[in-house]
């Protein structure tokens, strides 16, 4: 059995159909981007695997995955008052919150350390560039040793900064850790670079495989291909050949 | 000079403006942080409904208040699950609702009910002896929760989805959440009203955050204003012949004033 099997899942929200009858399965080790144009139901499908969304079909583990996620960054209050350290802190249940704690401090600056971001441990999250904000969290996603990492469009809005960028830095605690990694992307660079699968969804699943094989010419028009329902502007513009 | 130390009855509100003081400080926080103020202030207003009831009912009014509080809070949630209408839309049709319901009730209680006002604004010489031992109790209760499920309540004001990935039942958390609200804000009735409610809530805490960029500092610096400004405003309505409520929501506000000042200086330097 794989280690992620999804099996005919569809969403709908009231009439619009967000995913129809979407099926892929990930083995162990994998690292999958998941593609699609905007509005074309990558991140319900993400949402859809790690249970925030209610679906009809199936999502089928080998076993029950540790996952560690990250959402969009865009997602976050930054005048939440809280400091790299408590945002990690919070997820350490076994040690203390509320006064200094040399072994949690310890776990916190290792974790911080795995994602290139010791510096930032006193730094409040607020204050924080696109991209740190981004290691921050996928230090935070890494402290329950997932054998799952899921991201949801890892790179959107940052400027590549430093030598290490979140796709390597990605591709490397992958390896390091052996763990299952999920993306959505947009970025077909990066897919063709990092990924080992790669799934393309526009509403359906438009194809699957190795990145190299399946990422045709016509297979990416066909994936990028605007949703009659999002037919507006600039995009009818730039697909306006593609509509059915 | 503090001739108010030997009435029985005003030392009897100073524990409970303590109490009540950091309950709501520390509750306010995640009411801050969720961006719940509009809720606390529709439950506060609801309860209103809730202790007229009461006495219509020959219940505790306090009970009352709670009772239809918790209600008017899970009924909101549970609707706002469905996301066909707006939060905040559903939060306004609710609360006038039970307001104007609260209203109509008011008329149908027989005689003149003098007790009215001061559960609208808060009443010291009202916290009894009971009382205390009920706001004592309570504020246990709420403490230990609190202790019990600090992280989790943090995780999720910070981001629900990534506290529901964790395994966090955010929906249940959420309820809970409510209720212990809902209480805390009903025990505030008798200190300032449920008029003014709500203001407890959400003062110290916004204060805090407007001097603070970390969790811990914001719930200790919201527990000591929300303290400090229930007994200097219970002490200052002593001396002042005001109400109350009125008055400790007018020191908050004033802190709430200078926390503001404050960020504006950080912000600009």
């Amino acid at each position: 059995m794989a280690f992620l099997t999804v099996h005919d899942i569809s969403v709908r929200y009231g009439e619009r159909v967000i995913l129809d009858r979407v099926s892929f399965s990930v083995e162990r080790g994998d690292v999958v981007a998941i593609i699609g144009p905007n509005g074309s139901g990558k991140t319900t499908l993400v949402r859809a695997i790690l249970g925030l969304t209610s679906v009809a079909g199936e999502i089928l583990w080998e076993q029950k995955p540790s996952i560690g996620y990250v959402p969009q960054y865009v997602d976050f209050d930054r005048s939440f008052p809280l400091t790299v350290e408590e945002l990690l802190l919070l997820r350490l249940p076994g040690h203390p919150f509320w006064r200094h704690d040399d072994t949690a401090h310890e776990a916190v600056m290792h974790v911080l350390h795995d994602v290139g971001a010791e510096k930032l441990i006193e730094k409040p999250i607020g204050v924080l560039s696109g991209g740190e904000l981004q290691r921050v969290l996928i230090a935070n996603a890494l402290l329950p040793n997932p054998s799952l990492l899921v991201l949801d469009e890892p790179s959107s809005g940052i400027d590549i900064e430093g030598e290490e960028t979140i796709y390597s830095l990605i591709h490397r605690l992958a390896e390091e850790r052996g763990m299952t990694v999920l993306l959505v992307s947009h970025d077909l660079d990066i897919v063709f670079r990092y990924a080992s699968k790669v799934v393309c969804v526009n509403r359906k699943l438009i194809c699957q495989g190795v990145p190299s094989k399946v990422l045709t010419a016509q297979m990416i028009s066909k994936a990028y291909a605007t949703p009659a329902r999002y037919k507006h502007g600039k995009e009818t513009a730039a697909h306006g050949h593609h509509h059915s | 000079m503090f001739a108010f130390l030997q009435y029985d009855f005003f030392l009897r509100a100073l524990l409970a403006g303590a109490l009540v003081g950091l309950l709501a400080a520390n509750l306010g926080v995640f009411v801050i942080l969720r961006k719940m103020t509009f809720f606390s202030e529709a439950i506060s207003h609801s309860s209103l409904t809730g202790i007229v009831l009461g006495l219509l009912l020959g219940i505790n009014p306090l009970l009352g208040a709670v009772g239809f509080s918790i209600l008017i809070a899970l009924g909101i949630a549970s609707l706002a699950k469905r996301r066909t209408v707006s939060l905040d839309t559903l939060i306004g049709v609710f609360f006038s609702t039970a307001l104007a319901l609260g209203v109509i009730l008011i008329g149908k209680l027989k005689g003149y009910r003098v007790d009215l006002f001061g559960y609208l604004f808060g009443d010291i010489l009202g916290v009894s002896r009971t009382d205390i031992y009920l706001i004592v109790a309570l504020t246990v209760v709420t403490m230990v929760l609190l202790f019990l499920f600090f992280r989790v309540w943090a995780k999720i004001a910070f981001h629900g989805d990534l506290a529901a990935v964790e395994g966090i039942r955010v929906a249940l958390h959420d309820r809970l959440f409510l209720c212990v609200l809902a209480l805390v804000i009903a025990l505030g009735i008798k200190l300032v009203g449920a008029v003014l409610i709500g203001p407890l809530v959400i003062i110290p805490a916004a204060t805090a955050k407007n001097l603070s960029w970390n969790l811990r500092s914001v719930f200790v610096l919201s527990s000591v204003i929300g303290v400090s400004a229930a007994l200097l405003g219970l002490v200052l309505s002593f001396y002042t012949s005001t109400a109350s409520g009125p008055t400790i929501v007018l020191v908050s506000a004033a802190a709430f004033g200078l926390s503001f000042l404050a960020r504006a200086k950080t912000v600009r330097t």
